[in-house]
């Protein structure tokens, strides 16, 4: 068995030293290196939530946004108002007699598609042998109904018997023909004067139908032939 | 028919004789000039045709005092004119300040002043009464022909003046 001297001695436990040192930096790098890691993982931990919250608002508020810019455009694009300057609409009804709708003026309502008429005139049988005519401050066309409301201040001029009727309201159904309404009417004409509470004209104004309501009957005051008028 | 209207003339004798009833004259001076004034109209609902009028449902019509009822009443003229006639049917009622007369159809001529009511008529006047099947009327000189219709006869009640 070797034996050492001091000098042996000394450097064996140099050489110790020297590798524990070693050793010591070594295990201090690796743990630095993983402190370093573990810091990492930690920002990851806290970052991702938060990333992924803030895409899906992202995702969540662009949809939103362009919902509602979708609708504000459709209807900007609705809210466009169509104005027509001396307007004609021509038509037939059920029986094929044509009919005119005239005004001074319509615009188109954006929300309700109808047309609101400034002056209307309305002229039924036409072609035929007695027009029947209509006058009114305002009224609304109803394309999808087929219906024109005109009023107030509704002057009828009957072709058919002379009559020169007034009224509130009148509704005109332009696929039938027949005028209708309910706010009472008077009528003045060759043969003397009427009053009812409600009316309604057949026929394009062939034929006209009066009716009281309740204990209001219909009068009137007829011209005789020996009175002369 | 000639039976019928001696049957009326027969009336209009037996009324002269008891000489209270005037169903045949009565004052044609109060009575003038109803035919020329205007007929006011009334009723539940009506019609203006290509012929005149047509009323139904509490239909009336009122020339000065006289008044006629009917379910359904119908005035006609040319075109452009004046009612020349109006026609009732169905529960007729022709009321005047002196007589009451009610029968199935009247018909009344505006230009001779002439109602014609027909279909069991009365004719009331106070306590008379008259019936028959055929009535002619002239509204401005209350001249009254009463005929009997079909097989019917003419019959009548009168109350002489002076009677309860």
């Amino acid at each position: 068995m070797p034996e050492f001297g001091p000098e042996g001695v000394g450097q064996d436990q140099e050489a110790v030293e020297t590798r524990r040192a070693e050793d010591e930096a070594r295990l201090a790098q690796a743990a630095a290196k993983w402190r370093a890691r573990s810091r990492r993982v930690q920002l990851y931990r806290r970052l991702l939530p938060i990333l992924i919250v803030v895409l899906a608002g992202g995702a969540f508020t662009w949809t939103v946004f362009r919902t509602v810019i979708s609708g504000v455009e459709r209807k900007a694009a609705q809210s466009r108002e169509v104005r027509l300057d001396n307007p004609m609409f021509h038509g037939q009804d059920a029986q094929g007699r044509s009919f005119l709708i005239g005004a001074a003026g319509a615009v188109r309502d954006p929300n309700t598609g109808h047309f609101r008429l400034n002056g209307p005139v309305l002229r039924l049988n036409l072609g035929g042998r007695k027009v029947t005519q209509m006058t009114a401050d305002a009224g609304i066309y109803d394309e999808v109904k087929r219906t024109v409301t005109i009023g107030p201040n509704v002057r009828i001029t009957d072709g058919g018997s002379g009559f020169t009727l007034t009224t509130p309201e009148a509704v005109v159904d332009t696929a039938t023909g027949i005028t209708t309404g309910n706010k009472g009417i008077e009528g003045h004409g060759p043969l003397g004067t009427i009053s009812a509470s409600s009316y309604a004209i057949y026929d394009q104004g062939e034929r006209v139908t009066f009716n009281g309501s309740g204990d209001n009957k219909i009068r009137g005051v007829f011209n005789t032939t020996r009175s002369g008028g | 028919m000639n039976r019928t209207v001696i049957a009326g003339v027969s009336a209009a004798v037996g009324l002269a004789v008891v000489g209270g009833a005037a169903f045949a004259q009565t004052s044609a001076r109060a009575r003038s000039n109803v035919s020329d004034q205007p007929i006011m109209v009334g009723a539940d609902g009506g019609e203006r045709t290509n012929t005149g009028f047509a009323l139904r449902g509490r239909a009336e019509v009122t020339q000065g005092q006289n008044r006629l009822r009917a379910d359904s009443i119908v005035g006609t003229n040319a075109e452009g004119q004046n009612i020349s006639t109006v026609t009732a049917t169905g529960n007729v009622y022709y009321v005047t300040p002196n007589e009451t007369i009610r029968g199935d159809r009247a018909v009344y001529t505006v230009s001779s002043a002439t109602i014609v009511v027909t279909g069991d008529v009365i004719l009331t006047q106070g306590k008379n009464v008259l019936t028959g099947g055929r009535l002619s009327y002239n509204i401005d000189t209350g001249q009254t022909d009463m005929a009997a219709g079909g097989n019917g006869r003419i019959q009548g009640v009168f109350y002489p003046q002076g009677s309860n």
